[in-house]
């Protein structure tokens, strides 16, 4: 028997999931809504691969219980690339000359990818500093991984 | 554990809080909950341990608020560690600022509260609360019985308590300074210069085997001593603290690097002074 039920919006729909009171926002999004963005890394908050847009911050949903979600916006990866509001993030990253976090090994991409979209939303006037900070919480495992 | 056992309270306003929890004071309090999550990644629980009882303070606008007058900043309990940083960027002491963006990672800020970063434990060194101890800030703490202000490092909740706001006095400082080294030692220090002289130094060093150490007697050591620091007065200071750090626990190496720390902090007073 479910203990929590929670609605929240993801990539601009509103959905509905349940489940015990410590089910993790990230397990929602990869089992029950099926999106493969937010990968799971080392499940404690380190590496930044489950990055999500949680109410237009770049946030770990391996940190976040599905309760503390209720009424939330969350973006994923996916969303994030089909998203109006994003139009232009694609074109931002280019001329920050970032294009080759699109171009990795593909587990830390996604996560980067909503790094930069937060900071696109928060301060798009960002510079380099910044920018470097704002992908201080992605680790690249692979090691292909230029920095700003 | 069953479904009717399970609350999760998410009250809109202080009063709403205070009196909820009041009624449940075994409840836990939920800020951004990221020093839950890792308090059970340490205990290797997966995903998370949390009582059947939970208050989100996330929804309390009193806590979210972020206010200025001449003579203090006034910054809410529920405002992020990222909020704090990008709002406070031109208002945050230097020091400050730079103990709260030694925390985690921008999005680990972005879910992280200064609240939850006092009443978390000190496991980690203890940045923040370093910083605000040179800054002699203050927390409140509030219950359904009243309000009482505390000094923001000592911020130990009592049953019932809730810390509502952290308040850091505006004073200008010549000099601030904040080094956090990878085994969690933590220097934080201020100081007032005029006249070619140091007038006033806070000083605090804090890791996870001493706890906090800040001195009056030390820092008025160097009370009113002129720039740059001379090498009997910059030596005396640094004896004298490695003395005050000769803690069972703490080993030789630990203690030269903490002393070698506040080195580098005297060389900045040095570069700073005389102009
Ligand atoms: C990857 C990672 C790295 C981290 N690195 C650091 C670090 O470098 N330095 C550091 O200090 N911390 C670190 N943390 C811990 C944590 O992120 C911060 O301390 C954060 O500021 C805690 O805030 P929170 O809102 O998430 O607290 P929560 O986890 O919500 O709460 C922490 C505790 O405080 C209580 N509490 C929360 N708010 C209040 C309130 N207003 N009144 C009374 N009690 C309250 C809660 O009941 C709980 O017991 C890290 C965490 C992670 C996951
Ligand atoms: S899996 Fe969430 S930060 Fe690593």
């Amino acid at each position: 028997m479910p203990s929590v039920r929670v609605r929240f919006r993801v990539n601009g729909e509103w959905v509905q999931a349940q489940g015990p009171l410590d089910r993790r926002l990230i397990d929602v999004l990869r089992q029950d809504l099926r999106l493969p963005g937010p990968l799971e890394g080392c499940g404690q908050g380190e590496c930044g691969s489950c990055l999500v847009l949680f109410n237009q911050k770049a946030v770990n949903a391996c940190l976040l219980p599905l309760f503390a979600a209720a009424d939330a916006e969350v973006f994923t990866a996916e969303g994030i690339a089909g998203a109006r509001a994003f139009a232009g993030l694609p074109g931002w990253i280019r001329r920050r000359g970032l294009a080759e976090v699109q171009r990795r090994c593909g587990r830390c991409a996604p996560g980067m990818l909503v790094a930069l979209a937060g900071l696109y939303l928060g301060n798009p006037e960002a510079e380099a500093e910044e920018l470097a900070d704002a992908l201080s919480g992605n680790r690249c495992t692979c090691g292909t991984g230029a920095r700003p | 554990m069953r479904d009717r056992d399970i609350k999760v309270y998410r009250p809109r306003s202080l009063n709403g809080l205070l009196r909820l929890y009041s009624l449940d004071p075994d409840a836990l309090l939920y800020a951004g909950g990221t020093a839950i999550a890792l308090r059970a990644a340490a205990g290797r629980e997966r995903p998370f341990r949390l009582p059947p009882r939970l208050i989100m303070l996330g929804n309390v606008p009193e806590l979210g608020r972020i206010t200025r007058t001449p003579r203090h900043l006034d910054i809410g309990a529920g405002v992020t560690l990222g909020r704090a940083l990008s709002t406070g960027r031109n208002v945050l002491p230097a020091v400050l600022a730079q103990a709260i963006a030694s925390v985690g990672t921008p999005p680990v800020r972005n879910l992280g509260t200064i609240g939850g970063n006092l009443c978390a434990g000190r496991e980690d060194g203890g940045a923040v609360p370093s910083a605000l101890a040179v800054l002699d800030g203050q927390v409140e703490l509030r219950s359904a019985a009243g309000a009482r202000w505390v000094r923001a490092w000592l911020a130990e909740p009592r049953r019932g308590e809730v810390l509502t706001r952290v308040r850091i006095p505006m004073e200008e400082w010549q000099a601030q300074g904040f080094r956090r080294l990878a085994s969690g030692l933590t220097l934080a220090a201020a100081a007032r210069l005029g006249r070619g002289a140091l007038e006033t130094l806070h000083f605090c060093l804090a890791g996870s085997d001493f706890g906090l150490l800040r001195s009056r007697e030390l820092e008025d050591s160097l009370k009113n001593a002129r720039l740059p620091l001379a090498p009997r007065a910059r030596q005396g200071f640094l004896r004298e603290l490695e003395e005050r750090l000769t803690i069972p626990g703490l080993g030789s190496y630990a203690r030269a690097t903490a002393v070698r720390l506040a080195g580098w902090f005297l060389d900045r007073l040095d570069e700073a002074g005389p102009g």
